[in-house]
């Protein structure tokens, strides 16, 4: 199970990730 | 019975209702109460703020009459009193929070309800009152497709122009005047220029809005207070239907309903050999000094723990680029584990929005709702006695973490094999990023906000396989922490439970060996916590089954659609309403679904409602002692 929750944990950090540079990108004027 | 100190405590409780509602009048300030461009009328909410003060008043003028009845109340506060004055300030908040529903005049729902694949349509009746609802009607296509584009532009309507342009109909407003001509219908439309209210609209074509009558208003209340979060307002992002700040007395009603439970857990249920073992952890506060001085310096640290967080949450909420309206209601719906949004969409909605960082939102609202289950108690040594071990060794918080880590992973796993959360169920479709990490938000956030019985909603559920929803109907049951501000059974019920009945198990074979029940390494057993585990399983179960046949026998079966096929839903659907209001989770499935509301159901069902709530809330004693008489008459 440990792996499995490894692996999650990283989706959950790119998926935050990702959202918060779209939403600097879009503040900003980039986008 | 002290009947005058009863008088006093209840006096405070009314006043303070009183003095929180004073924080929901400047959000009728179009400054300050609004969401989003599109929604803001830019004018002052005259009927929500007139609402509020009048609300104000007679929560203080009732809070002074107790008072005065109250006066040289001397004594202690026995178990008995401290019960009563649990159960009856719930009452009198549920009754005095209803207020600003009722005196607003808040619209609740459309008077048209449009029933998928059939000719026919369904009207409300304005006319009856306890029984039937809903009225099948069936019309023409034309005339439907009319009714239908009108119904779908909700309480603002449509001029003239946007009728021809939408329906692509020669003449829609004559056939609107046919119908009008008929008994079902006649209440139901309104034409332009007949209605003086809703500004700006009297030029429009409308489908009446259903007001909210006192049983409805006592329903959001009672939802609001006992932090259920199930709702009967269709439509939340209308300000003229729901003024922003009766949306904010709304979610503030959460607030003290949380704040109420945790400090009145320490009061009554922390009390007893029962209360202290399923408390467990130590209870803050000087120990050398007496009992009630303890007490109270708990109940201090519980509400600076729970304000603290609550201002947390919305500060990080408004951050990632919520309103400051939106980022309070949505704190208060979350901490106290209630569930109302400001959105109909309820978290969901923030996905729509640009600016606002959707993805940090649902997973802050995640870590916070998991913390708003979790005992209280724990929380205080976590934050302010930085004690992090005693959280992470406590038997119950770790069986909470197993149960959410456990289902979640399982959830998520099965649904992304039913491909639940692709935007269409396409078995040979490739999994692509966007639809692996919606599973893993949507259904962490749905099991999250289901087992800690907040209620709040980003994904519909309803698309859900079997297992998923079936997973979800179970975990109402399961609730948070006991000592926290969740619903449900809580967990430290089901871990003790499981214990009894495995030594019940071997008693059926030994019955001469005595084995102790032991809880976290420490021997917990007393014949009375036993006792008061199982009869607390048998009352749940007594209370659902019977609420819930009481449903299928009373509910008509309109209030399911116009096709025998939608009332085949009835049994299930009526199963989850219960389960949902007695577990203080808000929505269930099916008709009470993720994307539904409770609108629907007759003036009796939602009555029980509300009475399951209040016992749900207060673990079904603190109000069911109120119906003996022999509480009453004893000293």
């Amino acid at each position: 199970v440990r792996p499995l929750l490894k692996i999650i944990a990283i989706a959950i950090l790119a998926d935050i990730s990702i959202s918060t540079a779209q939403c600097i990108a879009l503040l900003s004027g980039i986008h | 019975m002290n009947y005058r100190l009863l008088f006093r405590l209840l006096g405070v409780v009314a006043m303070l209702i009183g003095g929180t509602m004073i924080f929901s009048l400047p959000w009728a300030h179009p400054a300050l109460g609004y969401r989003n461009a599109q929604s803001t009328l830019n004018e002052f909410e005259r009927s929500g703020f007139w609402a509020l003060l009048v609300s104000t008043l007679a929560s203080f003028a009732v809070g002074a009459a107790l008072m005065w009845l109250g006066r040289q109340a001397q004594g202690k506060l026995y178990r008995k009193e401290a019960m009563a004055v649990v159960g009856l300030s719930w009452i009198i908040a549920t009754v005095l929070g209803a207020l600003p529903f009722i005196l607003c005049g808040v619209e609740r729902s459309s008077s048209v309800r449009v029933v998928e694949n059939s000719p026919r349509l369904q009207v409300f009746d304005f006319g009856a009152v306890v029984w039937q609802h809903w009225i099948d009607v069936a019309i023409d296509k034309d005339q439907r497709a009319v009714v239908q584009i009108l119904n779908r532009a909700g309480a603002r309507g449509l001029s003239l122009e946007e009728l021809h342009e939408q329906t692509q109909l020669p003449n829609p407003e004559r056939l609107l005047e046919e119908l009008a001509n008929e008994t079902a219908w006649h209440d139901v439309l309104i034409f332009p220029n007949t209605e003086p209210a809703h500004r700006g609209r009297r030029g429009h074509y409308r489908i009446r809005w259903v007001p909210m009558s006192w049983i409805d208003a006592l329903f959001e209340s009672q939802s609001g207070f006992s932090t259920t979060g199930a709702t009967v307002i269709s439509d939340l992002e209308d300000p003229v239907l729901v003024p922003h700040c009766i949306l904010f007395w709304r979610s503030s009603s959460h607030f003290l309903g949380g704040l109420g439970i945790i400090v009145l857990f320490v009061v009554i249920l922390g009390q007893g050999s029962a209360g202290k073992a399923m408390m467990r952890a130590e209870m803050p506060g000087p120990t050398k000094e007496g009992g009630t001085a303890r007490m109270q310096h708990s109940a201090w640290l519980f509400t600076l723990t729970y304000c603290l967080l609550n201002a947390i949450l919305a500060v990080l909420l408004w951050l990632y680029g919520m309103t400051p309206f939106d980022a309070l209601c949505h704190a208060f719906g979350a901490l106290a584990t209630g569930g109302f949004s400001t959105y109909n969409a309820s978290v969901g909605h923030f996905e729509q929005v640009s600016g606002v960082n959707a993805v940090a939102v649902e997973y802050t609202i995640i870590v916070f709702m998991v913390l708003a289950g979790t005992n209280f108690t724990l929380l205080y040594l976590l934050f302010f006695a930085r004690q992090p071990r005693k959280l992470l060794g406590d038997v119950e918080w770790r069986a909470y973490m197993l149960i959410l880590i456990g289902v979640t992973l399982t959830v998520v796993g099965f649904g992304l094999w039913h491909r639940d959360f692709a935007a269409e169920r396409d078995p040979q479709s490739p999994l692509t990023w966007t639809e692996s990490s919606s599973a893993i938000r949507h259904g962490t956030f749905q099991v999250v906000s289901i087992m800690t019985t907040t209620g709040y909603g980003t994904h519909n559920f309803d698309r859900w396989n079997s297992f998923g929803r079936g997973v979800l109907f179970l975990l109402m049951f399961v609730g948070g922490c006991a000592g926290s501000t969740a619903g449900g059974l809580k967990v430290i019920r089901h871990v003790l439970f499981m214990k009894i009945m495995r030594l019940e198990i071997e008693h059926a074979f030994h019955p001469r060996v005595v084995r102790p029940l032991w809880l976290g390494g420490k021997p917990a057993d007393d014949p009375e916590l036993r006792r008061g585990i199982l009869v607390y399983f048998c009352l749940i179960l007594v209370i659902f089954v019977l609420s819930w046949m009481a449903v299928v026998t009373f509910e008509p079966d309109s209030t399911w659609g116009a096709s025998s096929e939608q009332h085949q839903h009835k049994l299930i659907d009526s199963a989850s309403g219960v389960a949902a209001t007695l577990n203080n989770i808000g929505p269930g499935l099916g008709t009470v679904g993720a994307t539904e509301n409770y609108a629907k159901f007759s003036p009796l069902t939602k009555l029980l409602f509300v009475w399951l709530m209040m016992i749900g809330r207060l673990e079904i004693f603190a109000i069911l002692v109120l119906f003996a008489p022999r509480f009453w008459r004893d000293r």
